[in-house]
């Protein structure tokens, strides 16, 4: 260290007063204070359990509201539940006649899948026949003339082996 | 951190009053300057990295240039940072040569660049090294190192002019 050095340490610095450090003083104490509430956050009273709490064996406050949670969520799938349960047993009461009309229709079907099949086996005219008859009976004929080029006779065609299926359709709906 | 703090404030809270009047040249606008420094600081929850010192010097030296800025520069402020000779030894020991000396040198480092002051005031009186006031100033600590021996020169010949 030079002289000079040594010189300027010998200098006395202007001393501030005490009301800046009455100020810091407060600013590091307030401080203080805020950080001991941020790290002990049990030590206020809103937090804390009350003896009686305690003593019964209630739960923090804190789980309340997911004990809320919990039922809510259970009450919601009691509902759905009772709504699966209520729908399947409207749909086992609804009306009969429309399962007899479905168990008609695949009567129907099958047996003019059978029908169609001995009329003329290896043929295909069965099979085309009863594909056009899904359609109408109208486009079935029309279908069958364009198809096979022959004429579909009106008057004969209940009584035509080939037709048997026009029998089964006359036997069942007269 | 808190902690930490306090014990700066113990050790240097001279040294950073005269940083902040060597900035602002008023003593209350330098008292106003260390006390928003540590408002500032308290406000941080993480410790900064490095020298927490230099960090400190920084926070005032901030803080003094805020002050300054907001000040309306009605009368010119210049308030020296050091204490008088006449003031603190009375008007009997005015006759001591060394005393006359140190007031005069304190005039001059008064008159000096307000950068040459600062680390005068951080090296002499706040004991930190040239990196950390570096880093308060923001320039390495070589430039730091540099300007201060250049200040030292400066004011010896002042002081051998004048002698």
């Amino acid at each position: 260290m030079s002289d000079l050095e040594s010189q300027i340490r010998e200098l006395i610095l202007r001393a501030p007063s005490e009301v800046m450090d009455q100020r810091v003083q407060s600013v590091l104490m307030a401080t203080d204070a805020a950080g001991a509430v941020v790290r002990k956050p049990e030590s206020m009273p809103g937090c804390r359990l009350t003896g009686s709490e305690l003593s019964d064996g209630a739960e923090p406050a804190e789980s309340r509201p997911r004990l809320r949670r919990d039922i809510a969520a259970t009450v919601v799938c009691l509902i759905a539940a009772a709504s699966l349960l209520i729908g399947i047993a409207i749909g086992r009461g609804l009306p009969t006649s429309t399962r007899n009309a479905d168990a008609a229709q695949a009567a129907f079907s099958e047996s003019f899948a059978v029908s169609a099949g001995e009329i003329q086996p290896g043929s295909g005219d069965a099979s085309q026949i009863a594909e056009s008859v899904s359609l109408s009976l109208r486009d079935a004929v029309v279908n069958w003339e364009q198809q096979t080029g022959q004429i579909f006779n009106v008057a004969t065609h209940v009584h035509d082996r080939r037709f048997n299926m026009c029998r089964e359709c006359h036997r069942i709906g007269g | 951190m808190r902690g930490e703090l306090e014990q700066l404030y113990c050790q240097h809270r001279q040294t950073l009053f005269s940083l902040a009047l060597t900035v602002t040249g008023c003593a209350g606008l330098a008292e106003d300057a260390v006390h928003e420094a540590f408002v500032r600081l308290c406000r941080q929850q993480v410790r900064p990295e490095g020298s927490l010192s230099a960090y400190v010097f920084s926070a005032v030296r901030n803080a003094a240039i805020d002050c300054r800025r907001k000040q309306v520069r009605q009368q010119n402020l210049a308030e020296s940072v050091f204490v008088r000779t006449a003031d603190r030894r009375g008007d009997a020991a005015n006759s001591d040569e060394s005393s006359e000396q140190l007031s005069r040198l304190s005039i001059l480092i008064d008159a000096l660049r307000e950068s040459a002051r600062e680390i005068i005031v951080m090296k002499t009186f706040g004991n930190l090294t040239f990196d950390e006031i570096g880093q308060v100033l923001g320039t390495p600590g070589a430039t730091v190192a540099t300007r201060y021996r250049r200040a030292l020169i400066k004011l010896e010949e002042q002081l051998r002019r004048d002698a």
